[in-house]
């Protein structure tokens, strides 16, 4: 049997909720996801299952808004911040997770500052609205790290579980209400800055340099190869260029006719095996 | 206490407001004119009931007419309950509350597993939206049913003939024109909750074929499938079957109440048949989509009709006091809407009068100029250079705060204008004055595809009317593609490499074809890689890449894994997957944009000097990502070696989306972009306010529509008499257009030859002040940045994402492309809807283990 295949009432539960919610969703928004990608949320779903099984037991209040209003941006803009989070209690202890699923939680794990600023915010909100404590606040970080991507790949649920089990996606930090005032002043310069337009890309040094701090992967391997949006950007072929002295040109063209490693190129033929169009072309006829 | 609240945000409500915040007992009938602050009040009222009378946000059911509105609520009550748990300390959620556009309650209706207690969610109807309903139509299948089940012994051609004639002249035997018109029909019969079985009984002979057409839908789509209206009839039914489900909201609003429909009314009234709570919100004078089924009836018959189905008179209160407009534009729209006969034969008017509108303002300043009644060409000139000053004065703080309305933008005084307005070096974003895809940046897109994909030869037999101008525009587009390929060697190598594998990708298919013509096997039969694998490895000439797909380990996992789950992969699948090519069309579309030509748009962006080229690019991405939703999404041997992929690309998408032209595929809730003036029709004002609003033509077709008559027989007596409607609807559609004027209202006065405005233009046109005569400098200077509403920003979607990059927050949050291979927002949304499903799944199942009740959420 694939790893894929539901195993008990709730997997089927969730698969299909989460067909419902691919439906509702492409409804409300007039969007879709490629099937490529759609497979991905799929399996993300899962292994939260599969290994969050005990934890989302727990969970008190889930998807909870968090809202600060009437802030006020350094160009005076008026302002709500908001931020969505589960609870779980656990008999003695509050603990709130914030769920990421552009996150994984081994190269998250070498830098948690942002987390850390971004959950004692939201401790502090909750804090004004609860007049509680958190016990603990944690990061889950739902996209498969390194090995676990790697036995999914190989498709042998021999390697699957094992590295299912082996999988950390949680990550905690400490409970510390001194950031919060930095980081309500950043948030209102970012939305200055989004408001007046101004969205030109990162600079060269930084698609150069590690994506965080003591990282390992550079940010344009990090964000820019997952980004659609890189072949445009001015930066990113800057970096292409400069990358390859002499061969420049050469090297912007086949940046721009790579359309990815072995494995996802895989990956996006086996979606085509799977994919049903809604339409029949063949009945579609040709006449006007 | 509310009144703390009030001063924290600076709101005094006047009297009415007040009323209508406070009164939350019992049907209410809110009749609100323009810019009477109608969203502020649905606000207020909300977080009363939520704030100071505890009523759960779970059992408050309020419905929008777009979904940008029901974003703007959203957000507002945010803010506001935010502000609100500061004074009391106690937390708000507001995710078990319904809000949204109807269609969107009725899919979460369907959903709602408090109202459908013994069945599994998986049973909800998969919906059609338009586009989906067209092609549903369009099918071939569909018509020779159509026409064997009604016995017609002709072509299809002209039994489509046939069912045009029904329908607004000239008859045609156009699939595409039988289509829309069926469309509307079908809609509107949905929406009355008509039985194709009552209906055929009772039609009358002439049009009982039609009407077979109906049935025939409805039995196609099955059970399990509803269109947009269909899906309103379904979650009434899932109201119907039980009494509880009268007892599920304490609360029912419905803003622009006016533009409901008959089954939504029902929808609204059974909801509220509980607790008696409705609250209708509305102006009958901006009612306008009849076009889409709306009965405005419904709102100007809501006291009688309300205490019909409820038992109770509602409570009318008038919020009429206009914040928006200076005084003498209130004025002219007030008057104008006077000056046409509104009577009922048997006394009374088909509109609510006496609806107190009054300007809150007390500027008596010029704000209502008119030109020189003039030719077109000299009545442009004189705008556009009213334009100019207005921009030049800083009256208005960017060109985007000036709006051309107009009843359509199929119409040559609108490229008058445009090309008037280029001339003081002022341009315009008029998104649908032509069809969306004869804009610059669609075309070159499409053109683009073309050289890569090939295209669809013309087809001779069909070439006039729109087939013809689609293959023309077509045309175009391959034309001003190979000119940007001359001048762009890179573009012109990236092209020529993708088209070669296009080609190696259709040989290997059919040296793959041949294997199994030569071996004697089935496309269909199931692959068994001992007998099957070394003979297609050995297909002569095949590239490395389709050897590589059928020898290696990739195909030998999934394999295993199909014959695990027990539905083994077939031949065709195996020669699909070898020859697919590694790349999509929206992974084009995205190399595209690495390119010269394209970076330019979009760096003009960047800082806001001109949106627009960047806008229509978004679109046209999230046209290609819906070509891929509906469409076989990836590019096969199969797909090129049988031109289905561009039969199927072409003929079948592009064409349809190229007839359906202005408005049909999506909402108006495009962003005006900085740096233009936009050009809307009417329908797309809706709503909005402009500190400039120009009328660029005050003329309209009166004809009563066909399918207003088709469906007159069926509808139960009362409704505005047929003949009477074009001029009503006229009516509605200029008030609508005047009223969105904040500082200045602009109307342009032809004459000559063939000119001429609606008669009740007459009066105020004299009345105006000449534009020659207006003091520029005398108007009020708009904001910079219009309607400071509050917004919303996500710690994570927003902020992080902004700090990350820029650029890529730009692309994807800010204009909303759809992504190829990205993660975006709708990603992260479908796993937190899911996981927020699993988790209330188990806190359900955790409470009913330990005997609580359980709570009356959306689980």
């Amino acid at each position: 049997m694939s790893w894929e295949t539901p195993r008990n009432d709730d997997e089927r539960f969730l698969m299909d909720a989460f067909e419902a919610n691919f439906e509702r969703l492409r409804a409300e928004t007039g969007r879709a996801l490629s099937p490529f990608v759609k497979e991905t949320a799929r399996q993300q779903v899962l292994l939260y299952y599969r290994r969050l099984f005990e934890l989302a037991e727990q969970v008190e209040e889930t998807e909870v808004r968090l809202v600060l209003p009437e802030q006020t941006s350094p160009a005076g803009r008026q302002f709500t911040l908001e931020g969505v989070v589960d609870i779980v209690e656990d008999g003695s202890s509050t603990v709130m997770y914030d769920l990421k699923t552009y996150l994984d939680s081994d190269s998250a794990r070498d830098h948690v500052d942002p987390h850390y600023r971004q959950l004692n915010v939201y401790a502090h909100i909750w804090k004004g609205l609860r007049g509680r404590q958190l016990d603990k606040i944690a990061v889950i970080a739902t996209r498969p790290s390194r090995p676990l991507y790697r036995a999914l790949r190989s498709g042998d649920p021999e390697k699957i579980q094992p590295a299912i089990e082996a999988w950390n996606p949680v990550l905690e930090v400490e409970v510390d209400g001194e950031v919060v005032a930095d980081v309500m002043e950043s948030f209102g310069r970012v939305v200055d800055l989004i408001e007046e337009r101004k969205f030109s890309p990162p600079s060269l040094e930084v698609l150069k340099a590690p994506s965080r701090p003591e990282g390992k992967v550079p940010f344009a391997q990090d964000v820019c190869l997952n980004c659609d949006g890189r072949f445009g950007c001015a930066s990113y072929r800057q970096l292409v260029r400069a990358q390859s002295p002499g061969r420049a040109d050469q090297a912007l063209r086949e940046a721009s006719s790579d359309f990815g490693g072995d494995t996802e190129k895989q990956d996006w033929r086996d979606s085509g095996v799977t994919a049903t169009a809604r339409i029949n072309v063949e009945d579609e006829g040709t006449t006007p | 206490m509310i009144d703390t609240l009030f001063s924290r945000v600076g709101f005094s409500p006047n009297p009415s407001q007040r009323a209508a915040i406070g009164h939350l007992d019992g049907p209410l009938f809110l009749v609100a004119g323009p810019g009477s602050g109608k969203t502020r009040v649905l606000l207020w009222r909300v977080v009363n009931m939520i704030v100071f009378h505890g009523i759960p946000p779970e059992s408050i059911f309020l419905s929008t007419f777009t979904e940008k509105a029901a974003k703007q609520l959203q957000d507002g009550l945010i803010s506001l309950l935010g502000l609100a748990s500061e004074e009391t300390g106690q937390p708000y959620d507001l995710s078990g509350m319904y809000v949204g556009t109807v269609h969107a309650l009725c899919n979460r209706l369907l959903q709602d597993r408090s109202l459908i207690v013994d069945r599994e969610r998986s049973t909800a109807p998969v919906v059609l939206d338009e586009l989906d309903q067209y092609f549903t139509l369009a099918q071939g299948s569909f018509w020779s049913a159509a026409k064997s089940l009604n016995a017609f012994e002709g072509e299809l051609p002209s039994f489509r003939e046939m069912v045009n004639a029904n329908f607004e002249p000239p008859a045609s035997a156009s699939r595409h024109k039988a289509v829309m018109n069926l469309q509307s029909l079908f809609n509107r019969l949905s929406e009355e909750d008509l039985d194709p079985k009552d209906i055929l009984a009772s039609a009358p002979d002439e049009s009982v074929a039609l009407f077979r057409l109906y049935e025939l839908y409805r039995d196609r789509l099955g059970k399990n499938r509803v269109d947009l209206s269909l899906l309103q009839r379904a979650a009434y039914r899932v109201l119907l079957a039980n009494e509880n489900t009268m007892q599920r909201f304490k609360h029912v609003i419905v803003d622009e109440y006016q533009d409901t429909n008959a089954i939504q009314e029902r929808i609204f009234f059974r909801l509220a048949g509980g607790s008696k709570n409705v609250c209708v919100v509305g102006d009958d004078d901006q009612a306008l989509y009849r076009f889409r089924g709306a009965t405005v009836e419904n709102f100007v018959m809501f006291p009688e009709r309300c205490a019909k189905a409820l038992g109770a008179e509602p409570t009318r209160i008038e919020l009429g006091i206009n914040y928006r407009s200076r005084r003498g534009i209130v004025k002219a729209y007030t008057s104008f809407v006077g000056q046409h006969d509104w009577r009922r034969p048997e006394g009374g008017q088909f509109r609510l009068h006496d609806k107190g509108v009054s300007a809150h303002s007390q500027d008596d300043g010029v704000s209502v100029v008119c030109t020189a009644p003039s030719k077109p060409v000299e009545l442009v000139e004189e705008i556009a250079s009213l334009c100019r000053r207005l921009v030049d004065e800083k009256v208005v703080g960017d060109p985007n705060q000036i709006a051309f309305l107009f009843p359509t933008l199929k119409s040559t005084i609108v490229e008058k204008f445009e090309e008037a307005l280029g001339r003081v070096g002022l341009r315009v974003y008029a998104p649908r004055a032509k069809r969306f895809l004869e804009a610059d940046e669609p075309t070159l897109v499409v053109g683009l595809l073309t050289c890569v994909l090939g295209k669809l030869p013309r087809n001779d037999a069909y070439d006039r009317g729109e087939y013809s101008e689609f293959h023309s525009w077509l045309d175009r587009a391959t034309t001003a593609a190979n000119e940007l390929i001359d001048s762009d060697q890179e573009l012109r190598a990236f092209v020529k490499e993708r088209s070669s594998e296009l080609a190696s990708i259709k040989r290997d298919y059919s040296a793959l074809k041949s294997v199994l013509e030569t071996c004697g096997w089935n496309e269909d039969d199931f692959y068994d890689p001992n007998i099957h694998k070394r003979p297609l490895l050995a297909a002569a000439g095949i590239s490395a890449d389709a050897r590589r797909a059928i020898g290696g380990a990739g195909l030998e996992k999934l394999y295993r894994e199909r014959l695990a789950d027990e539905s083994p992969l077939i031949l065709k699948n195996i020669i699909n997957r070898a020859t697919t090519a590694d790349w999509g069309l929206l992974d084009l579309f995205y190399r595209f944009l690495g390119f010269q030509r394209f970076r330019e748009m979009i760096d003009l962006a960047d800082g806001g000097i001109d949106e627009a080229p960047v806008c229509n690019l978004a679109l046209t991405s999230q046209l290609l990502a819906r070509y891929v939703d509906t469409f076989p999404p990836l590019i096969t041997g199969q797909g090129l070696a049988t031109e289905m992929l561009q039969r199927g690309f072409y003929q079948a998408f592009l064409f349809a989306l190229f007839r359906m032209g202005e408005g049909e595929y999506e909402d108006a809730e495009d962003p005006f972009p900085r740096g233009r003036i936009p050009f809307l029709t009417i329908h797309q004002s809706k709503g909005l306010e402009f500190p400039v609003v120009v009328l660029g033509s005050a003329r309209t077709q009166r004809r009563t529509r066909k399918v207003e008559e088709l469906v007159r027989p069926f509808l139960p007596p009362g409704g505005e008499p047929l003949d009477r409607m074009p001029g009503f609807d006229a009516m509605r559609m200029f008030y609508v257009a005047l009223s969105r004027a904040q500082n200045l209202l602009v109307l342009a006065h032809p004459k000559g030859q063939g000119q001429k405005v609606d008669a009740e233009f007459h009066e105020l046109m004299a009345e105006a002040t000449p534009i020659a005569e207006l003091d520029v400098s005398s108007i009020p200077k708009a904001r910079q940045e219009p309607d400071a509403a509050v917004r919303r920003f996500s710690y994570t979607s927003d902020f992080l994402a902004y700090q990350r990059c820029p650029r890529q927050y730009m692309i994807f949050e800010r204009y909303g492309f759809a992504a190829s291979r990205t993660q975006t927002m709708f990603f992260g949304s479908l796993v937190h809807a899911t996981l927020e499903d699993l988790h209330h799944r188990m806190i359900t199942a955790r409470k009913a283990k330990k005997g609580e009740p359980q709570a009356g959420g959306a689980q």
